[in-house]
Parts: structure tokens; sequence; C-alpha cells
């Protein structure tokens, strides 16, 4: 390995310091040289452990999510004496008071019209296909982990279809009622069948799919 | 003193509990680095997406990967780790983010891979398109390379359709990613390295043909 190819992979685990980022050359291809960095590694860790792309995937959308605390309530409650410090000071107060406001604007939002007066249409549609693409994701059948190779090449289709938004395509076949269901809510909801829409996201909280509790906010 | 609730939700995380570690991603993004990494970028809604990557990232390499966390201040770290991050996207290396939210370029590598390895371990390229072809010898090549005991991993993985459960299972209910991922730590990093080999020796494929399937 010569130190570029050091460099380069210290870049992809971002972990250069500034006196590195500054001596990069400019002008260097690293689009193809990165990339091959990426895939190598992608292809080497899922060949020994079956399921980890499909793993971090889902850490980022789940990270995403607890930036905006979504998924965790009281999420300062337990942090350990250190932090407790941290939010006790003077400048917290504001913050609390800031927490207290949020909270209550957030409560007539729910009251008053949920999640539409939160996100535009194109953002929960957006919001719902990813909901609708981590249930294919998470299901371990797109990286074969049931082992019937037939039926992940027609789930792997209907995925393909829900990531080009391709609802016209989108067929229910009733053998993934999870995934399905979700799928179908995002094309209710983009398409602006509102009745169609209703029903289905019903039909997902009395199941309790995962990922439910978001709807029925 | 913020290191020590770094170091605790990553230790709770390894152990398949990550309930610190999403209260700490979420504090320390509310109580300063929203901010700090804003300073850089002058976009918010940048500085959040570098924010997701960076504590992907961070969570990949010291949870699941092992690698020992720096002994400096860690929020600093981070810091550095986002600057990182920032350079990449001004460079526009989209395949980077992409390996976070599309990862079926890869199992479709894989998965075409496997169809063609045969109960001998060669594999048989008439069932493949040229691409393709070309693809598997790639990886084939890497991973024939690699010693007899990470060999007969993969080989096992392929022709048994070796799950994460399964891989779960050997290890008991403690079977976490991160204790499935250190157990095959040497091999991994080793194939990594012959698979980059064989990128780079290949003069006639494109990277294009290695990621997509048109």
């Amino acid at each position: 390995m010569t130190n570029k190819d050091n460099i380069l992979q210290r870049l992809h685990k971002l972990d250069l310091t500034d006196e590195e980022l500054n001596q990069l050359d400019k002008n260097l291809d690293l689009q193809k040289e990165l990339s091959q960095i990426e895939k190598a590694e992608s292809i080497a860790y899922e060949l020994f452990v079956p399921g980890y792309t499909a793993e971090v995937s889902e850490k980022y959308a789940q990270i995403s999510k607890w930036i905006d605390g979504k998924e965790e309530k009281g999420l300062s409650s337990t942090l350990d004496e250190d932090d407790k410090t941290l939010v006790s000071e003077p400048k917290t107060i504001a913050y609390k008071l800031i927490g207290v406001a949020a909270a209550i604007l957030l409560l007539a939002a729910i009251i008053i019209q949920p999640w539409q007066s939160e996100l535009t249409h194109e953002e929960k549609s957006e919001e719902l296909k990813r909901f609708a693409l981590l249930s294919f994701e998470s299901s371990g059948l797109l990286s074969g982990e049931r082992g019937d190779r037939e039926i992940d090449l027609e789930f792997k289709q209907m995925y393909d279809m829900l990531k080009a938004g391709d609802c016209d395509a989108f067929r229910s076949t009733g053998k993934y009622p999870e995934q399905e269901l979700w799928g179908r809510l995002y094309c209710a909801w983009s398409s602006g069948n509102e009745d169609e829409y209703l029903r289905i996201k019903q039909n997902i909280i009395d199941n309790k799919y995962p990922k439910y509790e978001k709807l029925s906010k | 003193m913020n290191s020590d609730n770094w170091r605790k939700a990553i230790e709770d995380a390894k152990n398949g509990n990550d309930t610190l570690f999403s209260k700490v991603v979420n504090h320390k993004y509310n109580s300063h680095f929203n901010e700090a990494i804003a300073i850089i970028t002058k976009d918010k809604d940048l500085s959040r997406s570098l924010y997701t990557t960076t504590m992907t990232t961070f969570w990949e390499r010291f949870v699941i990967q092992g690698e020992k966390l720096p002994n400096t201040n860690i929020d600093g770290y981070i810091f550095q780790m986002a600057k990182n991050a920032f350079i990449l996207h001004k460079r526009q290396v989209q395949s980077y983010k992409h390996s976070f939210v599309q990862p079926m370029d890869t199992l479709d590598i894989i998965q075409k891979y496997s169809s063609v390895v045969n109960e001998q371990g060669s594999v048989d390229h008439t069932q493949s398109l040229q691409f393709e072809e070309e693809r598997n010898k790639l990886i084939h090549n890497a991973v024939r390379s690699l010693d007899k005991i990470c060999k007969e991993i993969v080989e096992q993985n392929i022709l048994n359709n070796v799950t994460l459960k399964t891989l779960r299972q050997e290890l008991g209910l403690k079977g976490t990613y991160s204790a499935i991922v250190q157990k095959k730590k040497r091999c991994i990093r080793r194939l990594k390295n012959l698979l980059l080999k064989e990128f780079k020796n290949n003069k006639t494929f494109s990277l294009e043909n290695l990621t997509h399937d048109k």
C-alpha cells in the first residue's frame, strides 16, 4: 500500500487530521479510488458477515431519527452526571424553556393535524417511502437471509420498484403483508389517494407492524 | 469528562444495547454539534446530514469494528471526523453517502457472485453476463488468494447460504454484530486488501461495471 492509499483509506474512515486534509492534492481523482475502497470494504464485510451493509444502512436511518429525538423519549433524562452538569448550566434554562415551548407547539400540532403539520406532502411522501424501503431491508430477504432465492428475487423486484418510486408497477402478492402494506401506504399517499391511505394506515396500526407507532402520532 | 459518556455508550452498544448511544447522539447534536458543524458548512441541513454520516461511521468503526477509541477528547475527534465528511462532500464523492443509504449494489454483487460459485469452490461463468463474469472473476481471484481458514468461511457462507441468524446462533444469545465482526476481522481486512489489489490491477474493467448492473 502506498501512502496515498493509506490516506484515502483513512479519509474513507473520516480519520484525517487538518494537516493531512490540507495535504490532499486538490486535483486528485478521489472519486474512483474512494469508490474502490468503499466497495472493497463492503463486499469483504458482506461475504464474511451476511447482512452487514443492510445493518449499516439501517443504522444511518436510525441515527437520523435519534438526532430529532423521534425514537427515544426523554433523551436527556438518563445521561450520567457529566452530561447532567452540562444541561444544568444557566444557558440550559433557556433550552428547557425552549423545550417546554416546543413541546406545547408539538402537542398543539398533533392535536390539530397529525404529521401533516410537521412535514410537507413531499417530505411525508419521502418519509413513507423510507419506512417502506426499511421494511424490506430489515426483513433479511434481500440479503438471502431466509435462504429461498426465488422468493428473494420476487421480493427484490418489489423493493426495486419502490426504490424507483414506480407505484404503477408495484403489485401486492399477499406473500409479504408488512412490506406490501408499507409500500402501498407510500403509493397511496404520493398519489393523493387519501381514503386508501387512511385504510392502509389503520391496517398497519392494527397489525402493529414495525414502526406502526410512527403513524399513530 | 464528556468522553466518559461516549465510552460507556460504546461499551453498551457493543453488548447490543444502544439506548445510551442514541441519547448521547441526540444530546451532543442539539447541545453542540449542530452549531459547531454549521460554522464550517454555513448550512444547517448539510450540517445535520454530515453529523448523521459522521455518527454512522463512528458507530461502524468503534462499535461494530471494535476500533479503539482515541485517547483525546472524543467530542473533538468527532468534530474532526465531521470535517473529513465535509471534505468528502465538497469533492462530491457521491458513492460515499450511497454506501449508507443504498446497500443494494453490494447485495446484488454478492448475490450474483454467490450464484455462480459451485460446490468445488470454483465459478461457473456460463451463467453470467460478460461484465458480471469479469466482476465475479475479480472477486473470485481475491477470495482464492485468502488463506485456507478465511477461504473456507466465505465458501461456507456462500454455499450453505449462511445467514446472520446462523452466525448469531454460533455465538449464543449475546451474539451481536460487533462480536461477529470481531471474530472475522482478520479475514475481512485481508479480503479488502486483496479486492483493492484486484480492482487496481485490472486495467480494462471500469468501476462503473463493478457498481452498476446495467
